[in-house]
């Protein structure tokens, strides 16, 4: 891989390993639990993150990155749903932006894609996703220390 | 000055302080918050965004050293990766930490502003990684701390 490519691959990998690490560490009931104020449930935040990346990464060199099929605000509607399924979906996001970067090389990045019908060049839109991406991850990190907190003051 | 390193500055700046496309940024989300709300912990042990702050002028520091392989200077304390924070819950305290934070952050990119572009792609000396990949790291590191203020700043109460 290329090194430039590589220096965002490597950022991109290494916050999917956090997420995947801190959703491990939960059961299916917690995966739904949101704040007391109503904030995002980790479903929720996968569900965002990864309907992000679908959209963004298929068809990436050859389609806007904001597909018709995708339904944004059905991303933040409450589901409850396993721990596979959450996954299934995870992987769902993270599959086309894996081989989509898989296939650049440093000469590519000076490429443009579109995102909303607006250019971007490709290095442009990638440092953009992985912005996107290292911010709910954090959140979906963090979300699980929130739980345990809550179970150890009862 | 070369457009890598411009587009190295406007990555660090916009996980920072600089207006971004997709929200808070990190010196965003700690903008009006009270000693009180910057020390509330979500639970014993947890971190509170006091010291996600101290711990992200940290990294930013760690980044300086690698980048610049300097010998020279050290963080102002004692330990390494997380502070316990506050000491005492004031609001010069809480300043000070930020003040720190600021001061991390322009010392990094000064250090990126006077970068090779031609060894953007090597190691430094003992580093295991790229300038680049460490300067992309860095930035991601804000914006991944960002996404945890704004949520401690949601439930921590009023």
């Amino acid at each position: 891989m290329s090194p430039h490519v590589e220096a965002i691959a490597d950022e991109f990998t290494r916050y999917k390993a956090l997420a995947e690490a801190a959703i491990a560490q939960l059961g299916d009931e917690e995966l739904a639990v949101t704040a007391s104020d109503g904030g995002n449930s980790i479903v929720t935040i996968v569900w965002h993150l990864a309907g992000n990346l679908e959209s963004r990464f298929t068809d990436f060199r050859t389609s806007d990155g904001e597909k018709p099929w995708r339904d944004r605000d059905d991303e933040f509607v409450l589901r409850n749903v396993t721990k596979t399924a959450l996954l299934e979906k995870w992987e769902r996001g993270w599959g086309p932006l894996l081989a989509a970067v898989g296939q650049l090389s440093d000469a590519d990045l000076l490429q443009t894609v579109a995102i909303r019908r607006q250019q971007l060049r490709i290095d442009q839109a990638l440092q953009r996703s992985l912005a996107h991406t290292a911010y709910h991850v954090g959140q979906i990190v963090f979300l699980p220390s929130r739980f345990a907190a809550v179970a150890g003051s009862v | 000055m070369p457009s890598d390193l411009n587009e190295l500055l406007f990555l660090i700046d916009t996980a920072y302080n600089r207006v971004s496309w997709h929200g808070t940024n990190l010196r965003g989300s700690i903008r009006g918050v009270s000693p009180r709300q910057a020390a509330w912990r979500p639970g014993r042990g947890r971190h509170n965004i006091w010291e996600l702050a101290v711990h992200a002028a940290y990294w930013k520091y760690v980044a300086w050293r690698r980048l610049t392989s300097s010998t020279r200077g050290s963080f102002p304390m004692d330990g390494s990766n997380w502070f316990v924070r506050p000491q005492q819950i004031t609001l010069q305290a809480w300043r000070a930490d930020v003040a720190l934070l600021e001061r991390m952050h322009r010392t990094l990119r000064d250090a990126v502003a006077d970068l090779d572009p031609r060894d953007l792609d090597r190691k430094p000396p003992k580093g295991k990684t790229t300038r680049r990949a460490l300067v992309t790291g860095v930035a991601a590191h804000d914006f991944y701390h960002a996404g945890q203020i704004q949520l401690l700043k949601r439930l921590a109460p009023r």
